[in-house]
Formats: C-alpha cells, sequence, structure tokens
C-alpha cells in the first residue's frame, strides 16, 4: 500500500515537474535513489550471492560470487569454480583491490577492468547511481508493454566505470529495467536488462530486489553474461570485512 | 615463551570447538559447517640458466644451483570460524629432486614439511580484530617492491606460484569505519624463509589507513630492536576508470644492510652496515592505466637512496673479483673469502643499486581463463635489467597450467648479472577442494 501510494506520489509529481529542468533533475535523482536500493544501495549492510554464467559464440563458463554490501562499499568472493575459489575484489568507494590465494598482496584495480565476461568490476558492487551520477527525465518509453521513465545518467566523476547511462526505469514498480552503458564519446559498450523477483525487507517495508541481470555486447549479439541473485538477506556487515588489511585468507 | 602462547591458543581454540554438550556426531558436523578448506596440488619443473664464471658464484660452488629440478607441493589452507574466533592453518608439504646430477644436494631434504601460515583471530568487537601467529602481511600498491612496508623485502608480485614464509605477529586492528583503520603490528620472531644478517631483531609498528571516495593512503611508524624508527606510507588515487597514480615511500635513519669496505683482514674487505645515521628514503611512483580490452600497462620510477653508489659499486665488484679468485686459487682465506660473497650476494638490501625503472603489462581474464603479466625492470645505473612474466591458462575448472620465467640480461658488473642468466618453471596446478 505503501509502495503505491509512493508510486503515485512520484507519477503525481513528474505530471507536475515535467519541462522543469531543476525539478527534473531532482525527480530523477529521487527515483534513483529508489532504484538504487533494489539494486544494493544505500541500505544499512546487505549480502547475497550471484550465479554468473557467460555465454560467447564458442564457449560458456560460470563463476559463483558471495557479495557483502554496505552502502559505496563492497566485497565479492569467487565462491566457484575450484580454479577461481577464494579470489576476492573490495570496493571502498571507487578504490578497488583484487586479492589472489597464494598472493598475498591486494593488487589495486581500475574500475575499468572487467569481472568476468561482460560484467565490470562495478557491476557486481551495490549500485550508487544517485550518488555517481546526475540524472535527468529525457521522456518516456516502453519496455515489453511496460510504461518507463527513461533517465539520462552522466558522471559527476572520471572514476566511475561508466561515462553515460540512459536508464529505463518502470514508472508503476519503480524498478530499473533496462540500462545502456556508453563511453564519453558516445560509444554504446553494453546493454544490461533487470528482473526483480527477490525480495527484502528494509524499514518496515517488503521491497523488491534484482534477481536477474542480464548484459549483452552490442556488436556481438552472441555474447551474454547473464547473473542471478539469490540469498539476499539485509543484513550490518562490520567495517573489518571492508579493511584490505584484512583482506587476505 | 612462544611454546606456552601456542598452548594456551589450542586450549582456546578447542574451548571453542567443543563449548556446550555436544554430541559427537553433533560436535563433528558442527565443526565441517564452520570449516572452509582448499586443496591445491602443484606439479613443477624448473631450469635455471647460471651465469658461468660468475665472481658471485664461482663454478656455482656456492650457491649450488641445480641446472633443473622438479616439485611437488601440496597446499591446503583451513579455516575454521566459530563465534568471535577464526583459525585459519596453512599446512605445507613440498617433494622436489635435482632433475640434474652435476649439483648433487639441490635440496637438503627431499621432502619438506612446514607451517606456511596459520593464525587465531579474535574479532573481540565489531571494530577491534586481535590475531597471533604466523602471517604474510603485504600491502602498498607498488608492483616491483614495496618500501613502506618494514616486515617484508618480496612483495610477490613476480612470481605467483612462489609462496613468501610467513612470519610471526601478533595484530590488533581498530577498524571504526571502512573509511579508516589503526593497526598495531609486531613481529615477534623470525619465519620460515628468513635468512637473518644478524639475531633477530623484533620490530613494532604502528599502521594509519585512510579511504576516501577515490584515494586511499597509509601511513607507518615502526620501531626495530636497536635501531632507530622508520617511517613508510603509501597513497593511491583513482584518477579516473582507467588511470591510478601511486606513490610508496619509507625514511630509514641508518640501516642494518651491509656495504662493502676494504679491511685489514686477509681478503683485504669487509662487508657491514654503515656507521652513519644518515636518512635513507626509498620511494616508488606509478601509474597504472587500462584498456578498454582490458589489459593494464603499468610504469614505475623506483628511487632507492639505500642502494650503492656508484663509487660503492665498484668496491663492490672489485670485492667480488677478489674474492672469487681468492676462493679458486685455494688459498688459506679461501672461507673467508666464500663468506664475503655469500654476504654480497644478500646484503639485506631491498634493491642493489638506486634508480630503477619497470615497466609491466598484465592482461587479467583473457578469454576468461588466462593471466598473461610481463615486466621489464631496468637499473638505471648499471644498465642491467631483468625481464620476468608468468602467465596462467585455466585448462577445466579443476586443472591450470602455468609459466613463470626470468631472463636476466646484463655484463658482470650489473647487479642482473651476479647469479642466474634466466629461469623458467612450467607447471600444473590441480584445485583438488
Amino acid at each position: 500500500m505503501y509502495k503505491l501510494t509512493l508510486c503515485a506520489a512520484l507519477a503525481l509529481l513528474a505530471q507536475a515537474v515535467f519541462g522543469g529542468s531543476a525539478e527534473d533533475a531532482s525527480f530523477a535523482t529521487d527515483i534513483l535513489k529508489k532504484t538504487d536500493v533494489e539494486r544494493g544501495g544505500g541500505l544499512p549492510g546487505i549480502a547475497w550471492d550471484i550465479h554468473a554464467l557467460v555465454k560467447s559464440r564458442d564457449s560458456e563458463m560460470s563463476r559463483d560470487v558471495s557479495v557483502k554490501a554496505c552502502k559505496q562499499d563492497s566485497l565479492a568472493e569467487f565462491t566457484a569454480p575450484l580454479s577461481v575459489k577464494g579470489q576476492k575484489l573490495l570496493l571502498v568507494g571507487r578504490n578497488m583491490w583484487f586479492v589472489q590465494p597464494g598472493l598475498q598482496k591486494p593488487v589495486p584495480i581500475s574500475p575499468r577492468q572487467r569481472l568476468t565476461g561482460l560484467a565490470s568490476n562495478g557491476d557486481i558492487a551495490a549500485t550508487d547511481y544517485a550518488g555517481d551520477y546526475s540524472a535527468t527525465l529525457t521522456k518516456e518509453d516502453s519496455i515489453q508493454g511496460e510504461r518507463c521513465y527513461i533517465l539520462d545518467l552522466h558522471a559527476n566523476n572520471k572514476s566511475v566505470a561508466y561515462d553515460h547511462i540512459v536508464y529505463w526505469v518502470s514508472k508503476t514498480r519503480l524498478v530499473g529495467l533496462r540500462a545502456d552503458f556508453y563511453t564519453l564519446s558516445g560509444k554504446q559498450l553494453k546493454s544490461a536488462s533487470f528482473e526483480y523477483n527477490n525480495r527484502i525487507a528494509f524499514q518496515g517495508r517488503d521491497w523488491p530486489f534484482i534477481s536477474r541481470m542480464t548484459i549483452t555486447d552490442p556488436l556481438d549479439p552472441t555474447s551474454t553474461t547473464v547473473m542471478d541473485y539469490s540469498h539476499v538477506k539485509v543484513a550490518r556487515i562490520p567495517p573489518n570485512d571492508f579493511n584490505v588489511n584484512l583482506l587476505n585468507n | 615463551m612462544t611454546g606456552r602462547l601456542h598452548g594456551c591458543l589450542l586450549c582456546v581454540i578447542l574451548c571453542a570447538v567443543c563449548s556446550g554438550q555436544e554430541t559427537d556426531n553433533n560436535m563433528w558436523s558442527k565443526l565441517a559447517e564452520d570449516t572452509k578448506v582448499t586443496l591445491q596440488v602443484l606439479n613443477y619443473a624448473t631450469t635455471n640458466g647460471v651465469v658461468s664464471n660468475s665472481w658471485f658464484n664461482p663454478g656455482n660452488h656456492l650457491a649450488n644451483i641445480a641446472a633443473g629440478d622438479a616439485t611437488v607441493e601440496i597446499r591446503p589452507d583451513l579455516r575454521f570460524t566459530r563465534g568471535i574466533l577464526t583459525v585459519i592453518v596453512k599446512p605445507r608439504v613440498a617433494a622436489g629432486t635435482s632433475l640434474t646430477l652435476d649439483v648433487p644436494a639441490a635440496r637438503a631434504t627431499p621432502v619438506d614439511a612446514y607451517m606456511q601460515e596459520w593464525s587465531v583471530r579474535a574479532n573481540v568487537r565489531q571494530d577491534l580484530m586481535l590475531s597471533y601467529g604466523r602471517e604474510v602481511l603485504q600491502w602498498g600498491p607498488s608492483m616491483t617492491v614495496s618500501p613502506s612496508n618494514p616486515f617484508f623485502l618480496d612483495n610477490g608480485r613476480a612470481n605467483p606460484i612462489k609462496e613468501i614464509g610467513g612470519r610471526d605477529f601478533f595484530r590488533a586492528v581498530y577498524t571504526p569505519s571502512s573509511r579508516y583503520s589503526v593497526s598495531y603490528l609486531a613481529n615477534t620472531g623470525l619465519g620460515r624463509g628468513d635468512t637473518p644478517i644478524g639475531p633477530f631483531r623484533r620490530i613494532q609498528a604502528l599502521k594509519v589507513d585512510y579511504t576516501s571516495k577515490s584515494f586511499n593512503f597509509s601511513i607507518n611508524a615502526s620501531d626495530t630492536a636497536g635501531s632507530r624508527p622508520a617511517y613508510g606510507g603509501y597513497f593511491q588515487w583513482t584518477v579516473s576508470d582507467a588511470v591510478l597514480v601511486y606513490a610508496e615511500s619509507s625514511v630509514h635513519t641508518g640501516t642494518g644492510a651491509l656495504y662493502p669496505s676494504s679491511a685489514q683482514n686477509g681478503s683485504g674487505w669487509q662487508m657491514s652496515p654503515p656507521v652513519d645515521a644518515h636518512y635513507h628514503p626509498t620511494s616508488v611512483l606509478g601509474s597504472a592505466y587500462t584498456l578498454r580490452g582490458g589489459s593494464t600497462l603499468n610504469v614505475e620510477y623506483i628511487s632507492n637512496r639505500l642502494g650503492y653508489s656508484d663509487s660503492q659499486a665498484r668496491e663492490y665488484y672489485q670485492m667480488a673479483q677478489a674474492a672469487s679468485s681468492g676462493l679458486a686459487s685455494g688459498a688459506p682465506g679461501a672461507t673467508a673469502d666464500a663468506t664475503l660473497l655469500g654476504a654480497a650476494l644478500n646484503p639485506g638490501l631491498l634493491l642493489l643499486r638506486r634508480n630503477y625503472v619497470s615497466l609491466q603489462f598484465l592482461r587479467a581474464n583473457f578469454h576468461n581463463r588466462a593471466d598473461l603479466m610481463a615486466r621489464y625492470t631496468m637499473n638505471l645505473d648499471d644498465g642491467g635489467g631483468t625481464l620476468t612474466g608468468y602467465a596462467t591458462l585455466n585448462w577445466t575448472n579443476r586443472l591450470q597450467l602455468f609459466a613463470v620465467g626470468m631472463l636476466n640480461d646484463g655484463g658482470k658488473r650489473t647487479e642482473s648479472g651476479r647469479l642466474l642468466r634466466d629461469q623458467v618453471s612450467v607447471g600444473i596446478r590441480v584445485f583438488a577442494k
């Protein structure tokens, strides 16, 4: 009920402010904040598992990852297959480190380095589009019959993985349904679609939570990465878990 | 003292495991639930190209490096967590044999069993962790060397197969938020693989880390028994999604490293610590750029003021030449010459000279199954250089093929021309569990 009220209020607000740029941006940011929660952002702490299936023209491989996230910090630990088990990726703000079992020194890496397949390191982390991007509401469109706001996101700083994102957000459910990722020069890097069949309890309410992210390469339709999210749990994550000095072992 | 401490820790662990009135079955099933195990088996062969006519290893009689050897290593890692306690145990078994007969004693013992790392950690509060055990503590953004670390000279970045020997540490890490932490670190004993050039000296350090949105830095002050305090630190800045800039530095007053000088003894030379107490900064300035395709290029400049100056290097090579000749002639002072050459090969320096440039290419996760790294480090003072690299290929989810190589370039009076001309290891890693 609360959610419907919120949707209605946001929809009315959209009607009222469409065309006014400052309000437009504020409304777009409000939408982003909500959609971030449904992708792990803005929560006091959350954990989930990802099963990533990477397909290309001639090969297929999978990775299992356990993720803990709190605000802008995420820790991902590979759990399968055995050849990558124990590898860890830590993101604190935009700072990133990678650890391999046996190599005790955490290696600093850039946001551009890829996790696996088409997924960048940032893709497995909790989303903070509201903090990383300036949003404007450009128009409305439909995806598979569902009306969407289309948000134009431009990076607030150079350290984010994508310079420009076009983001489709469902008008009724207020969840991100699709994102196209672009370079500064306007070249499309990839496209992602999202499904929300998980549920989480937060602030006394029941929220939808991402259950699948499908990433495709616009230049190679046979290349896809599908990430399935499971075992989603809202829980406080101690700051120790995001301390790079305790990342080994 | 150490034995008593280990005994107390064992009691704590057993109490934690056996707490409560549980049946045997329950206890074992809980133990299994709380324990994570990984097991790797490595089989590899190594060829060593020894520098012929080396002053530092004449006739290969000092270093006794086999032209080739084969090694099998079993590496189980166990991690047990119950409540606030975490116990980590990493025992190792290695068996090796010389593939060639020219060096009969390439290994003192054919089978070597040892404890690579173990530790007991207690998260006494959400923001406070205490630990004791044998660990490898590494930090800093640099690829080649990590001067801000007072505990380990080798940062293990050149060879992903080799494990750096752990040292005994007590640690207290206070992390009030993910943005900053304060650590007290005390090295309480020598670890495996340490080749001390004197008696063990306890090292304590206080380390503060801060992480902002796009940069992080760390500073530390360390105190080595019998030495003046040293200071170290680093910063790392994520300039853009593709560019990292970093720097790492340390400042020592005086040093325990050995320097050549003439002496009134049989060989006429000695290796000894300097008597001056000047500041010796060692710094690394580097940057990394990641291409859209995923490859990363690094460049680093290393300034090592503890390293030998031109005149010290001249004396160093003169000393080595003289000691090598003395050893070959079988003169009465041959034992002293051998000792001198041993000290010359391991003078306790991070790097022998003062100025270096390093370039690295890294392609991680190539086609989701391979890692490739190539790095060339040039000694700007003597013109020599070292090319290192590795390649790993995940053949299946349980089997990985790997190759690690090193090629030294330089004459007799270069750091890279002292011992090995080249070294290649190829092998297979089995991920058993």
